[in-house]
């Protein structure tokens, strides 16, 4: 019996609250498009969004990227998901996996790649070619550059939603099957294992697609010069002084979600029904996939290599393969200082109110014997950050009040909410129902037997997704920036700022991006390990009942 | 008196047994004994807590009152599951100590050291309950029931992972509390050799 991602029967008054929370938006953009502000009619904000030059360059360009960034990273996660199902510590990959920082990533693949950058100084006396030439990213048509950045950040997240659903599966009655049909480990995993983990999977997958349509980052790291996506044009209207041009913006949008609902219906239909009336020539994808994985690799570290080249390099005459390099380049750091403090500030009240709101949502549903995460949860992450954070601006002039500190606090806990609760959900529903039987003949009020069971029990899940809450307020762009009123700086903002300025700030700026979700992690499981280094039975995942 | 007249569990509208019916005075020990999946497991659930798709037919009465629909026989009972259900992050002491949360007074170090020495693990309060073997944890978890003197002891074959010497020393402290305290006392075994010797009754559930 399939166990599929999320739940799909009535919601409670929770659910409907956050269906509500994920509605006003969209009402708020309504509003916007219908004129509120503009003073004007709709079919004018229509006709002013026709009017704007290669728009539907721009979309069917975005359509590509997201597409192939799409077929790619499914084609990488399932190569390797099939070499980590044997992962011990799930919930740990997981967690690092959804939370790796794509835009500081695209930072250190731009300062590789671009003209001058390290990988291609390198590549250039390989090949023997000019240093001062720029082949690769400039006018980039077909988004090569978006579709590499996005494939890291997409690869990763497909992988850490694979690997919980396939360890659903009853992988070792497959092996066996396979083993006697005459199918390698890898040839099992492709035939039987991951056709059926895509099934469960389309609520991610769409996830994915719309990550890659309306992502706004990684295309303006890239630069200007590059042909811009959708996200990037709508944004640009939405941000514009004037009325109806924002009026265009919205109606852009509306019309982008309709299109996204639309697509939806399809992925649903085509994933979920697919089934395949022959087997496929499995090892020829393998191959395939094997050479992309090496790739993707290779990006990787090529980004990470970069950043770190470049935080220290103090001259590097463009015909020389390293650069002169000194601490003293590190000097830039006091201006990011500011920028620091409001990315922790921001990320640890993301952070502790997400958890809190976690802890008492998943408290509530299994107290109503709730099993599974409502698609509610999901529907946050399809609904693209760019409506969502203009309609929740929009509410908030509606309410008198204007974009800060809170409003960035609210929008990022909006984000970082279902990512945590999707982390959570399962060892919150899979726990032991005796164990709530006995702590009610015990008396313990509610309050309590989360405070002094449940919290210390899962810890180590909190911490995991509490760095994860944290990483993720890191890397938001959009909602930073409108719903603080491009007045709140924090190192994501600073990063796009400082992307298309001075190397060396860049890259620290990237590096500084990168290493503060990693250092949340790091502090975060060692103060939990530290914590409970007495107990046995709180090491790894900390699930067993009895031995 | 504890009354069972006419009890039985119905599953997403299946009826799990014949209905049961008995009465037992304090001191008494109800012995329910029958195949594997007739339901037994779930009959002691079903009296501590509602369970989605799991309805409880019947009337059942403690000294006169009825039991309640929603909160059932929570306040008055306890419990030992099939598995010891410790919680990893406290010790075997504080693991005993939760079961007494409701019970005002200082002297809930002394009875759980009194118990852990019945029990035959006396000093290991202070131990991580991970450290100890299988038939500990069972025993700790019995500790844990026994604890707060309870009018209703409820037992889900609380010695299938014991030794057979062990086993004879942990069905008589269970028994003996039972009748010293005057409360009641609803077994669920496979085994006959695990209920209580004397007068006691035992119902062949079909």
């Amino acid at each position: 019996m399939e166990r599929a991602l999320f739940w799909e029967g009535s919601v409670n008054w929770i659910e409907r609250f956050f269906v509500l929370i994920l509605i006003l938006p969209v009402i708020g953009l309504l509003d916007e498009a219908y004129g509120r502000y503009s003073g004007v009619s709709w079919i004018q904000g229509l006709t002013r969004l026709w009017s704007e030059p290669a728009l539907i360059e721009s979309l069917i360009l975005s359509v590509w990227v997201a597409s192939v960034s799409l077929v790619i990273s499914l084609f990488i996660a399932r190569a390797i998901s099939a070499k980590t199902l044997q992962v011990n510590d799930s919930q740990l990959w997981r967690s690092v996996l959804l939370a790796i920082p794509h835009s500081a990533l695209a930072i250190g693949l731009l300062l590789a790649l671009s003209a001058g950058g390290v990988g291609w100084r390198w590549i250039s006396v390989i090949f023997e070619l000019p240093l001062d030439q720029q082949y690769l990213f400039p006018r980039d048509p077909w988004g090569i550059g978006m579709i590499v950045s996005l494939v890291i950040k997409e690869s990763a997240f497909l992988i850490a939603i694979a690997i919980p659903i396939t360890k659903r599966l009853p992988l070792r009655s497959y092996q066996v099957i396979a083993r006697q049909a005459g199918l390698t480990q890898i040839q099992c995993h492709h035939q039987l294992i991951w056709p059926q983990a895509i099934r469960l999977m389309w609520p991610a997958i769409f996830v994915v697609f719309v990550f890659g349509l309306t992502n706004l980052e990684v295309s303006l790291i890239l630069g200007p010069d590059q042909p811009q996506l959708i996200g990037v044009r709508l944004f640009q209207l939405l941000t514009d002084p004037d009325a109806l041009n924002r009026q265009a913006g919205a109606l852009g949008l509306l019309i982008m979600l309709v299109g996204l609902a639309v697509v939806s219906g399809v992925f649903h239909r085509s994933v979920r029904a697919r089934v395949k009336d022959r087997l496929s020539d499995a090892m020829a994808f393998t191959h395939g996939a094997t050479v992309l994985r090496w790739a993707l690799i290779a990006a990787f570290w090529l980004s990470i290599v970069s950043l770190l080249m470049w935080s220290v390099t103090m001259r590097w005459s463009v015909f020389e393969p390293l650069p002169h390099v000194s601490l003293n380049a590190l000097t830039s750091l006091k201006t990011l200082a500011s920028p620091f403090w409001v990315s922790l500030s921001i990320g640890l009240a993301t952070g502790v109110i997400a958890i809190v709101l976690a802890v008492c949502i998943l408290e509530y549903l299994v107290s109503k014997g709730q099993k599974r995460l409502h698609w509610v949860w999901w529907a946050f992450l399809w609904l693209p950050a760019l409506p969502m954070a203009s309609g929740l601006l929009a509410w908030i002039y509606f309410f008198g009040g204007s974009p800060g500190l809170w409003p960035v606090v609210l929008g990022h806990t909006l984000i970082a909410l279902p990512y945590v609760m999707i982390v959570m959900s399962d060892s919150w529903f899979d726990r032991d129902r005796r164990h709530d039987m006995f702590l009610k003949q015990a008396g313990l009020p509610v309050g309590r037997r989360i405070l002094l069971i449940w919290v210390p029990r899962h810890s180590r899940l909190l911490v995991l997704a509490f760095a994860l809450a944290f990483a993720v307020s890191c890397a938001l762009y959009t909602q930073t920036i409108l719903l603080g009123g491009g007045r709140v700086e924090t190192l994501m903002t600073e990063l796009m700022v400082t992307v298309s300025g001075e190397r060396r700030l860049a890259a620290l700026t990237g590096l500084a991006n990168l290493l503060l979700p990693l250092i949340a992690f790091a502090l975060a499981l060692w103060v939990n390990r530290l914590s409970w280094s007495h107990r046995a039975g709180m090491q790894g995942e900390g699930y067993a009942d009895f031995r | 008196m504890l009354i069972f007249d006419e009890v039985a569990v119905e599953r997403s509208g299946q009826r799990l047994f014949q209905p049961v019916s008995f009465t037992l005075e304090p001191g008494e020990i109800m012995t329910l004994q029958g195949e594997s999946g007739l339901g037994k497991s779930t009959l002691l659930h079903a009296l501590i807590a509602q369970e989605p798709g799991v309805e409880i037919s019947g009337q059942i009465t403690l000294d006169g009152s009825p039991m309640d629909p929603v909160t059932r026989l929570s306040a008055e009972s306890q419990t030992v599951f099939q598995e010891p259900l410790l919680f990893p992050h406290l010790s075997v002491g504080a693991n005993i100590e939760l079961s007494m949360y409701r019970l005002p007074g200082a002297s809930h170090r002394v009875r759980v050291n009194q118990l852990l020495n019945d029990l035959g693990l006396g000093g290991m309060a202070a131990q991580d309950p991970f450290q100890l073997s299988r038939g500990q944890m069972m025993r700790v978890a019995v500790a844990r029931a026994l604890a707060p003197h309870h009018r209703i002891l409820l037992l889900d074959e609380p010695l299938s992972a014991l030794d057979s010497e062990t086993r004879e020393q942990v069905k008589h402290r269970i028994f003996e509390q039972i009748r010293e305290d005057g409360a009641y006392g609803i077994l669920v075994t496979h085994h006959p050799e695990d209920r209580p010797q004397g007068g006691d009754m035992v119902c062949l559930m079909r």
